[in-house]
């Protein structure tokens, strides 16, 4: 009885208080490179990616250009077109040794919970899975 | 033109003006705070969208309400699923003016923005207090306005209502540069 009472307020606390998703846990519902997913942008991107939406999304790219707000970094990841179409990757605080390696240039594959679109994709909670320097 | 930033201002009607004078942002910060005796709620989003046109005073400005992050995931189920309805209404925008702006003047300068807030597909009038800050041809923007909630439909049930404020504080620092240095 009484463990069983521990067990349900031991739940509700977990509920309650629980951080948020763990990227590494969640399952991968879709990994693909900027250009493919540019490529596949329709007149209706939001549409097109619907589905993925709060879901685990690997994506591989080019980095553009690296950001930092408190102790949180950004990668925005760019393909090969011209336009101003950019992955903006909001990094998990524990990546922060990972990104101060990179460089410009360098091609990376992140994986983020995909939040929608506006300019740009926009992911949050993200790991760096691999970096190949080219 | 950039066809992103075409399409933004078509569907927000903030103008069309030469690209050399649309200054952006995709990283603005917007916060919101919610006090109540209860309970303190406090959102974060670093990911939020906006252009600048200088010459023409005009602002507009794209937040995506699934990027507020939360202490504790379960406030963020709250906001996005029962609240704020983001499968429905994923953006929240806002498009006006700088009132008597002076894009010309170095240091800072306190103005009062006007413009349209949507929110949850519900569009209201706001008016609020910013400071400008211009150097080495970078604006930086801040400031804060008070959203009701029963403006824009937010349904809280009875039971959670003393958690919620009536009145949220919503804050904003934007920091812009020109469109060319974008690319």
């Amino acid at each position: 009885m009484i463990i069983g009472i521990a067990c349900v307020i031991g739940g509700v606390y977990y509920i309650f208080n629980a951080k948020g998703v763990d990227t590494r846990k969640a399952k991968t519902e879709i990994s693909i490179t900027t250009n493919e997913l540019f490529e596949n942008f329709n007149n209706d991107k939001e549409a097109s990616y619907a589905k993925y939406i709060e879901k685990a999304f690997e994506i591989k790219g080019t980095l553009y250009k690296v950001t930092r707000k408190g102790e949180k970094y950004s990668l925005l990841l760019r393909g090969k077109q011209i336009e101003n179409r950019l992955v903006l990757c909001e990094m998990e605080v524990d990546q922060g040794p990972i990104v101060e390696t990179l460089k410009i240039g360098d091609e990376v594959k992140v994986k983020g919970i995909l939040k929608g679109f506006l300019m740009d994709a926009i992911l949050l909670n993200c790991i760096i899975l691999e970096e190949v320097n080219e | 033109m950039n066809k992103l930033l075409l399409l933004f201002f078509t569907i927000y009607g903030v103008g069309l003006v030469h690209a050399q004078d649309q200054y952006i942002t995709r990283q603005g910060e917007v916060t919101f705070f919610s006090y109540t005796s209860v309970e303190n709620i406090q959102a974060t989003n670093n990911q939020v969208a906006s252009i600048l046109y200088p010459s023409s005073n005009k602002i507009g400005v794209q937040i995506l309400m699934r990027a507020f992050t939360f202490e504790k995931s379960l406030m963020y189920e709250h906001f996005n699923e029962s609240y704020i309805e983001s499968d429905l209404y994923p953006k929240a925008t806002f498009q006006g003016v700088i009132v008597d702006f002076d894009p010309t003047q170095e240091g800072t300068q306190t103005r009062i923005i006007k413009g349209d807030f949507k929110l949850r597909g519900i569009t209201k009038p706001v008016e609020f207090k910013a400071m400008i800050v211009k150097s080495d041809n970078i604006y930086s923007i801040s400031g804060a306005l008070d959203v009701s909630i029963k403006d824009y439909e937010i349904k809280v049930p009875p039971i959670l209502s003393p958690n919620i404020a009536k009145n949220v504080q919503v804050s904003f620092k934007f920091q812009y540069a020109p469109n060319d240095n974008q690319k």
